[in-house]
C-alpha cells in the first residue's frame, strides 16, 4: 500500500490528466467569447444544419436570455459567460483511423489511455478535443449488429442515412428526439445548451441486439476559458442491451472553463441501459451537465456515476420511469476536495405502475471541499405499488469541510413501499485503530477505509475503470499528504 | 396588513418545481386580529407576566444570542439562498421573520412564564387556549425554565367542530443549564380553521428539551419549530404525531441545530394522511462547527391510506462538523396485505382493522401525553372521528 502511494506520489498526482497541449491558432478556430446570434448563426452554418436546427438554437438562445439562474445551488459567480468561448476545433475533421488524427490531439488521447482501452475492452469509441469529435470507430462486428455510433452533425444532416440506406431514418429520428427530454425549457443552461452545442454523439442500438462490451465517449477539453457543450443522444431499442461509459477531463488552466452537456438517453420496452461516468474535469471547471432517462415497460435504467472533479458541479442524472415494471438503479460516489463545491445527486419520477427505484449513493468530503447530495423522488398517482429505495451515506473527514444532504419526496399514491435513509459521519477510530495495530500507517488506513466506503461504486464498473477511480480516491487522499 | 406570509422556508432550498422550499400562510378575509391569553393553571414554582413586550423577550435570550452570533461568524454556509436559523431571526423560530412582523404590527403582548430555579412543580403548567367561532387571534408567550428546574407544560388549543376561525401562536423557550422541560402541545381546532403554531427554543448546558405535538384539527395547519442545542451535552427529543384527513393541509418546517459538544437531538414523525389529506415536511437536522460528539436522528413513518393523499418530505441533514453521527430514515407505505389478512382471520372486518391501525399510529404519540384532561380529550377527539 504504501509503495502504491510512493508511486503515486512521485508522478505528481495532478499530471495524470493535468497536462496541456498548446493550441497553435493555425491549427485551431476559435470563436469569439459569449454567446451571441452573429456566433450562433456561424456555429449553425459551419455545421452545415438544416434550418429546423439553426431556428432552434437561436429559439433557445432567446430562453437563455431570459432565463433565471436557479437559487438553490452553488455560487457560480466566479464564471464570467462574456470570457467564455462557446466552440473551439480543430481544423481537421472528424476521422475513423486512430493513425489520421492529428498528432498533438492523438499524444492527449495516448496519454489518457484511450487507444489501449479501445484496443483491449471496447466496442467503440468517440474522442471529443473541445468542440468537436476528432475519432469515432465501432468494432467491425458491432456495427454489423446495426449498432450506430456516429456523431451526431453527419446524423442530423442526412449522412447517415445516405450511407447506410437500411430504411430507418436515422436524421428523423434524431430530429423527433432531440432536446425532448430535456427541453431547453429546463433551466438556463439547458437553454444554453441548446443554442450552442457541438460534438457528442449519437447511439441507436437496434430491436433484441445485445452489446458485449461497452461502449465509450471520452470528453477532454484542452482550450482555456472555453465551453464544451456535446450533446449524446442514445436510443437503446425494445429488448436490447447496452453498456456506455462516458469520461471526462482538462488540464487546469487559471480562468474558468465551462462544461455545459446534455444526455438524453431512450430505454425502449425490455431494453437495458447501463451509463457509467468517470468525471475528472480539472478543478476550474464549472460542470453544469443535464443527464436525463425515460425508461418503457420493463426496461432497465443503471447509472454508475463517479464525480471527482470540477471546481463546482451540478449535477443530477434524471430518470422517468414511464412503462409498469421499469427499474432503474443508481449507484454513485462524489468526492470534493480543496476549492471543490460539487452539488450531486439524482431525479426519480415514477410513472408506471411497479416500477423500481434503488439508489445508493456515497459522497466524500475533505480539505475545505463541499459536498452536497440533494435528490428528488416523486411518485405520481399513476405509479401503482411501486418502490423505492434510497440510501446515502456522507464521510466527513474533517472540520473544515461541509456535507449537506437534502432529498425531497412527493408521493401521490396510496400503495407505494418507500424506504429511505441517509447517515454522515467520519471514519470510525476503531477501524483506523485496528487497522494500525496491524501495522499499517494512519494515513494508509483512512485511505483503505475510503477504499472500502467507495467499493460499492467502484465494483459496479468494468475493471480497468474500478481501477481509474480507485487511483482517483489515492489522489485525492493523497492531496495533503 | 398583508394577506400572505411567506413562512416555513426550509433552511437550504431544494428544486424550484418541486414546491416544497416554502409555505404561504393566507391572512385573506381577516379585517383584524385580537390578542388572545390562555386559560392557564400555574402550579407552584411558576410565575407569569402578562402583557410584555419584545423587549422582554429580547432581554431573556440577550446571551445566547450573543453566542449563537458568534460561532456564526465563521460558518461555511450551504449551496443557494440559505436561510439558516440565526440568520434571519435573533431567537430562530421555524416559521421565521414574518410571523414576528406579524406578532409585533398587531401589538401582541407577551406572556412571560418564569419557572424558578431548581423548580420541579408536580403538576403541569397548563394553558387552554379556545378560539372563538370567526375570530382571529394571536397569543405569544415564552417558557422560562431556570437553572435545575424540571416541568412538564401542557398548550391545549380547541374549537368546537364545526367552526371557522384563524388562530396563531408564537412560543419561546429557554431551558437553562440542568432544566428539563416538556412541552405538551394539542391541536384540535374546528374543521374550518386556519392555524399556525411558531417555536423557537434554546437549551443551554446540560438542558433537555421535549416536544410531544399532536395535529388533529383545523382545515390548514402550519407548524415551525428550531430549537438551538447551544450549551453542551443538552438534548431535545421531537415526538410529532397528526391525523390529515379530509381536505386538511398540514404543513411542516422542524429543525435541531447541533452547536454544543455532545449534544443530542431527535425529531420523530408519526402520521397518517387519509382522503384529500396533505402534509409537507421539512425536517433538519444541522450540525454546526464545534458540535463535536453530537449525534441526531430523524425518522418519519408515515400510512398513507388514500389515493388522493398527497405526501412531501425534505429529510435534510446539513453538517459542519466532522466528529457527529446524523441517521435519517423514513418509511412510507400502507396497510400491508398481511396484517390485513391477520386482522381479518380474527373476525376484524377490513374497515375496523384500518381504524385499529390509524388509532394505534396516532396513540403512539397521544401515549406521550400525561394521564389527565388532555389525555381524555385527544381519545374522545379520535374515537368521533375514527
Amino acid at each position: 500500500m504504501s509503495d502504491e502511494k510512493d508511486a503515486l506520489r512521485a508522478q505528481d498526482s495532478q499530471s495524470l490528466y493535468d497536462f496541456k497541449n498548446e493550441e497553435r491558432a493555425e491549427e485551431f478556430f476559435r470563436e469569439e467569447e459569449g454567446f451571441t446570434e452573429d456566433i450562433i448563426l456561424r456555429i449553425s452554418a459551419e455545421k452545415r444544419e438544416p434550418d429546423w436546427m439553426r431556428d432552434f438554437r437561436l429559439k433557445c438562445l432567446k430562453l437563455y436570455e431570459e432565463t433565471d439562474m436557479v437559487d438553490w445551488g452553488p455560487d457560480i459567480d466566479g464564471l464570467d459567460m462574456d470570457r467564455i468561448a462557446s466552440y473551439v476545433r480543430h481544423k481537421e475533421d472528424m476521422k475513423n483511423d486512430w493513425n489520421e488524427v492529428p498528432p498533438e490531439i492523438k499524444n492527449t488521447f495516448e496519454r489518457l489511455g484511450i487507444p489501449q482501452a479501445e484496443r483491449e475492452s471496447l466496442a467503440g469509441v468517440g474522442a471529443q478535443f473541445d468542440s468537436e469529435l476528432v475519432y469515432h470507430n465501432v468494432r467491425k462486428e458491432v456495427a454489423e449488429q446495426g449498432v450506430i455510433y456516429t456523431d451526431l452533425e453527419s446524423v442530423i444532416r442526412g449522412e447517415l442515412d445516405e450511407e447506410r440506406k437500411d430504411g430507418l431514418n436515422y436524421a428523423g429520428m434524431v430530429k423527433d428526439h432531440f432536446m425532448k427530454l430535456v427541453p431547453p425549457t429546463d433551466h438556463k443552461y439547458a437553454a444554453l445548451h441548446g443554442a450552442v452545442w457541438s460534438g457528442g454523439s449519437f447511439v441507436y442500438v437496434p430491436k433484441g441486439v445485445k452489446v458485449d462490451i461497452p461502449l465509450q465517449s471520452y470528453f477532454r477539453l484542452n482550450a482555456a476559458g472555453a465551453g464544451q457543450f456535446e450533446h449524446t443522444l442514445i436510443i437503446v431499442d425494445e429488448g436490447a442491451d447496452l453498456h456506455f461509459i462516458e469520461g471526462c477531463s482538462a488540464p487546469k488552466y487559471n480562468v474558468a472553463n465551462l462544461h455545459a452537456g446534455c444526455v438524453e438517453l431512450f430505454v425502449r420496452k425490455k431494453a437495458r441501459l447501463r451509463y457509467s461516468t468517470i468525471e475528472n474535469w480539472s478543478k476550474n471547471m464549472y460542470n453544469l451537465n443535464t443527464k436525463r432517462s425515460i425508461v418503457e415497460e420493463d426496461g432497465v435504467m443503471e447509472w454508475v456515476s463517479g464525480s471527482f472533479g470540477s471546481h463546482v458541479s451540478y449535477l443530477y442524472p434524471m430518470t422517468i420511469l414511464k412503462g409498469d415494471r421499469s427499474r432503474m438503479e443508481f449507484t454513485g460516489i462524489t468526492f470534493s476536495g480543496r476549492d471543490q463545491n460539487l452539488d450531486t445527486g439524482l431525479k426519480i419520477v415514477h410513472q408506471g405502475a411497479q416500477t423500481t427505484s434503488v439508489v445508493n449513493s456515497k459522497s466524500i468530503s475533505k480539505d475545505g471541499g463541499i459536498g452536497t447530495f440533494r435528490s428528488s423522488l416523486v411518485m405520481q398517482p399513476t405509479a401503482k405499488k411501486a418502490k423505492a429505495s434510497i440510501s446515502c451515506d456522507s464521510l466527513m473527514l474533517d472540520s473544515i469541510s461541509r456535507t449537506d444532504t437534502i432529498p425531497a419526496m412527493d408521493i401521490r399514491v396510496d400503495d407505494a413501499d418507500i424506504g429511505h435513509e441517509a447517515k454522515i459521519g467520519r471514519i470510525s477510530d476503531e477501524a483506523i485503530f485496528y487497522l494500525m495495530s496491524r501495522g499499517i500507517k494512519e494515513d494508509d488506513a483512512k485511505a483503505m477505509l475510503v477504499s472500502g466506503f467507495a467499493n460499492p461504486v467502484s465494483k459496479e464498473l468494468p475493471l480497468e475503470y474500478a481501477a481509474e477511480m480507485n487511483n482517483l480516491i489515492k489522489i485525492e487522499m493523497d492531496w495533503n499528504g | 396588513m398583508k394577506n400572505a406570509l411567506k413562512v416555513n422556508a426550509m433552511p437550504v432550498k431544494t428544486y424550484r418545481w418541486l414546491k416544497m422550499n416554502e409555505e404561504t400562510l393566507s391572512l385573506e378575509d381577516i379585517a383584524s386580529f385580537s390578542p388572545m391569553v390562555p386559560e392557564e393553571k400555574l402550579p407552584e414554582g411558576v410565575t407569569v407576566v402578562h402583557g410584555a413586550g419584545a423587549e422582554a423577550v429580547d432581554s431573556i435570550f440577550a446571551a445566547p444570542v450573543r453566542q449563537m452570533k458568534e460561532a456564526d461568524k465563521d460558518a461555511i454556509l450551504p449551496n443557494g439562498d440559505v436561510l439558516l436559523a440565526g440568520m434571519q431571526q435573533d431567537i430562530p423560530t421555524g416559521m421565521g421573520c414574518a410571523v414576528n412582523e406579524l406578532m409585533e404590527s398587531n401589538a401582541v403582548p407577551v406572556s412571560v412564564y418564569t419557572v424558578e430555579e431548581n423548580a420541579t412543580p408536580a403538576e403541569p403548567l397548563s394553558l387552554r387556549f379556545t378560539p372563538e367561532e370567526g375570530t382571529a387571534a394571536l397569543s405569544r408567550q415564552v417558557f422560562h425554565v431556570k437553572k435545575g428546574a424540571e416541568i412538564t407544560i401542557l398548550m391545549d388549543y380547541y374549537a368546537l367542530k364545526k367552526t371557522k376561525g384563524f388562530f396563531g401562536v408564537q412560543t419561546y423557550l429557554l431551558a437553562e443549564e440542568g432544566a428539563k422541560v416538556r412541552i405538551v402541545r394539542v391541536q384540535m381546532l374546528g374543521e374550518d380553521f386556519t392555524h399556525f403554531d411558531d417555536f423557537g427554543g434554546v437549551c443551554l448546558t446540560d438542558a433537555h428539551a421535549e416536544t410531544v405535538r399532536l395535529e388533529l384539527g383545523a382545515k390548514s395547519a402550519v407548524s415551525g419549530l428550531v430549537v438551538n442545542l447551544l450549551g453542551d451535552e443538552s438534548t431535545y427529543n421531537g415526538e410529532t404525531g397528526y391525523l390529515c384527513r379530509n381536505e386538511q393541509e398540514y404543513d411542516y418546517n422542524h429543525v435541531a441545530t447541533h452547536r454544543g459538544k455532545r449534544t443530542s437531538g431527535n425529531l420523530y414523525f408519526h402520521g397518517v394522511l387519509l382522503d384529500k389529506g396533505k402534509k409537507m415536511l421539512r425536517g433538519t437536522i444541522d450540525f454546526r462547527k464545534g458540535a463535536a460528539g453530537a449525534d441526531g436522528d430523524e425518522n418519519e413513518d408515515t400510512l398513507q391510506m388514500s389515493p388522493d393523499a398527497v405526501n412531501r418530505t425534505v429529510p435534510i441533514i446539513l453538517c459542519q462538523e466532522e466528529e457527529i453521527n446524523g441517521h435519517h430514515g423514513a418509511t412510507i407505505g400502507q396497510l400491508t396485505d398481511d396484517l390485513l389478512f391477520y386482522m381479518q382471520s380474527r373476525g376484524i372486518s377490513e374497515a375496523e382493522a384500518k381504524k385499529i391501525v390509524i388509532r394505534a399510529k396516532i396513540m403512539r404519540v397521544a401515549n406521550l401525553i400525561p394521564e389527565g384532561d388532555l389525555r381524555s380529550y385527544v381519545n374522545a377527539f379520535l374515537c368521533d372521528t375514527l
